[in-house]
């Protein structure tokens, strides 16, 4: 007996659960955002339906009018998991419009679905809506339209206006500067800078190196004038800031500065250069002595043309070493 | 050979230079730069192409060298209608003798002046510049050889470009130099007022054989390069090549491409045959640095972009000489 109550208890437990289940299944609800509206204006009509994700039910047609309301617009069915993505709420919203006066009625939707192998029905409930006239007060005269009206200013949009047109702004001045930067690293490529050393000391450092090396009496006389010529042609182009090391002989002595060079030292200058271009490229082999007198005329030419001032200053740091 | 030998052969062998340009003085006023171009060309076996707008005295001066030389020359006037066959002759059937005899074409002349050349289609360009590179031509199944010395001397007009046929830059680079002719000064154009209004043109005569060209030409190649200007010239010429790895960053984006090893060794020719005509039996740098834009002006190519901020390719030349160490 006591087995017998349990199993009926269990079966009528069972049943409302089942019960419960298939009506808290699926709900189906309709609203609109207004009931009252006047002619011509919009209004919407938002159907809703919350399932279980494994319900499968026909979603009901909306079509162009519902009777004498207009849809004129129809954005579809969106779908959003709520409920740890078990149960899914899908909405559907309709933009609707009347044209006619009265008393409208919106039919509920009979929505025809399966769960659990079970078919079933859930209905919406139907809805009206008030379309009225604007009341016209013929009393007063005619009234002209509205004058256009200006558009209030946007202290956002302004505002960002500005940081783009700044951000831009700095982008400009970046690019400019990079290139202008660029361009400097490009003639500074160009420019001869001034070494650390002044000009007369890198010479007269080269020379006595060159006096050191013995080049001429170990034989190779064209290494000698090579070295010779290219230690006043790095003279040259540090004194006067001229490429003299890109010149041929014939540009160096037709440069402008040799103006500024007195005639005695303008002919030391010719012959060690023409004789030195002999024995580079003619294979000449001038005789010792000319090897001296070119080496004494090229220091006697860096002498010269030397300020003393800057003479002074290395004898000063020679005598402070 | 000793340098003192080489340079008193050479003090002989271009004696004629002097009386050449003193010939050549009678009738062409100024331009000396084109005479030397034309003269280096000659000696050193290349072929000149001269770009200059029309009136520089162009066919006078090489009509003039000619007949200076004593030597066969003819003129062609390239036109779009023109056959490979108007340029090197073609076989004629003879109704006497019932056979085909050869005729040779003006291309057979020591001389050749084709004027105009960028006038005719390829087919005649290439035929003309087949016959400079192999100086003999194929008619029927006989070959010719071109008469010695042979110059052709090309000119291009860089005005008027409508309806012409550019040579291709592989045909370009068969041509030893390419010499931009300029106007001539104010005074050496009153002379030649002077001269054509009082229709006094003196006749060129004959001072030199077209052996002594050949002979010159043989000296020519015993003037002593030094390994130093040797390096010199492959120093420009690569720099052509590689810009950005010979401090010539800039100019990496502007060339497309650079001399030629053909560049390298017509460079070499040319400075040699320069120097010869200044009568030395050695090359230095300011011989190398006088012909390199007529040698190199042809064989370097611009990009779009070095095209749209006008740089040419002298300027290029002048920025690569700038940079490059003189030795």
């Amino acid at each position: 007996m006591r087995n017998l109550i349990l199993k009926c208890f269990l079966i009528c437990s069972l049943m409302g659960l089942s019960f419960l289940s298939m009506s808290q299944g699926v709900v189906a609800t309709m609203k609109l955002d207004t009931n009252i509206v006047v002619v011509g204006q919009p209004f919407s009509l938002e159907l809703s339906i919350t399932q279980p994700k494994d319900a499968k039910l026909i979603w009901p047609f909306i079509s162009d009018s519902i009777g004498l309301l207009e849809v004129i617009k129809n954005e579809g069915v969106d779908t959003i998991p709520v409920d740890d993505k078990s149960i899914l709420l899908r909405t559907q919203k309709v933009t609707m419009m009347a044209f006619d006066t009265g008393f409208f009625t919106i039919p509920g939707y009979t929505i025809d679905y399966k769960l659990q192998n079970a078919n079933a029905k859930v209905y919406t409930d139907p809805l009206t809506i008030k379309v009225f006239l604007m009341p016209v007060d013929t009393t007063k005269s005619i009234k002209d339209i509205h004058p256009i009206q200006d558009v209030p200013y946007d202290w956002m949009f302004i505002g960002l206006i500005a940081l783009g047109v700044l951000v831009l702004g700095l982008f400009i001045w970046l690019v400019v500067r990079y290139l202008k930067k660029a361009k400097k690293r490009d003639d500074a490529a160009k420019v001869i800078l001034a070494p650390k050393q002044s000009a007369y000391e890198i010479a007269m450092n080269s020379f006595e190196q060159l006096k050191q090396e013995e080049i001429w009496q170990q034989g190779d006389v064209k290494k000698y004038y090579s070295e010779l010529t290219e230690i006043v042609r790095a003279y040259i182009q540090n004194r006067w800031m001229i490429p003299a090391l890109e010149f041929t002989s014939d540009e160096i002595l037709e440069h402008a500065f040799i103006k500024q060079i007195d005639a005695i030292e303008n002919e030391k200058l010719v012959y060690l250069l023409r004789l030195a271009d002999l024995v580079k490229f003619a294979k000449v082999i001038p005789y010792v002595s000319e090897h001296e007198l070119s080496f004494i005329n090229a220091i006697q030419f860096v002498e010269s043309t030397t300020p003393a001032a800057e003479k002074d200053l290395l004898n000063q740091k020679g005598g402070e070493a | 050979m000793d340098i003192r030998e080489i340079n008193e052969k050479i003090q002989q062998e271009s004696a004629f230079i002097e009386l050449l340009n003193l010939e050549l003085g009678k009738v062409i006023i100024g331009q000396k730069y084109m005479l030397d171009r034309l003269l280096i060309g000659l000696l050193s076996n290349g072929h000149l192409l001269l770009e200059g707008v029309p009136g520089l005295a162009k066919t006078l001066a090489i009509k003039s060298l000619s007949s200076a030389i004593h030597a066969k020359f003819s003129r062609l006037q390239f036109t779009p209608d023109l056959l490979p066959a108007d340029l090197v002759g073609t076989l004629i059937y003879n109704q006497k003798q019932e056979q085909f005899t050869v005729r040779k074409g003006p291309l057979f002349a020591n001389f050749v002046l084709a004027d105009e050349i960028n006038r005719a289609p390829a087919k005649v360009q290439s035929a003309l510049l087949e016959a400079m590179q192999e100086r003999q031509v194929t008619i029927g199944d006989e070959t010719f050889k071109l008469p010695e010395p042979f110059l052709v001397l090309a000119t291009q007009n860089p005005i008027e470009q409508e309806g012409t046929y550019p040579l291709p830059e592989a045909q370009l680079d068969r041509f030893m130099l390419k010499v931009v002719i300029k106007y001539p000064s104010k005074e050496e154009e009153k002379l030649i007022i002077r001269q054509n209004i009082a229709q006094e043109f003196p006749k060129i005569n004959p001072i030199i054989e077209a052996d002594t060209i050949v002979k010159a030409r043989h000296a020519v190649r015993e003037v002593y390069m030094d390994e130093k200007i040797e390096k010199y010239i492959l120093d420009i010429v690569f720099a052509t090549r590689f810009p950005k790895e010979n401090n010539l960053r800039k100019l990496d984006s502007m060339i497309s491409y650079g001399g030629s090893p053909r560049a390298s060794i017509n460079l070499a020719l040319a400075a040699k045959a320069y120097a010869f005509i200044k009568r030395r039996g050695y090359v230095i740098p300011e011989d190398v640095r006088a012909i390199c834009h007529d040698v190199m002006r042809h064989r370097i190519g611009l990009t779009y972009e070095a095209e749209a901020e006008n740089i040419t390719t002298d300027d290029v030349i002048n920025e690569v000489l700038n940079i490059v160490e003189v030795p």
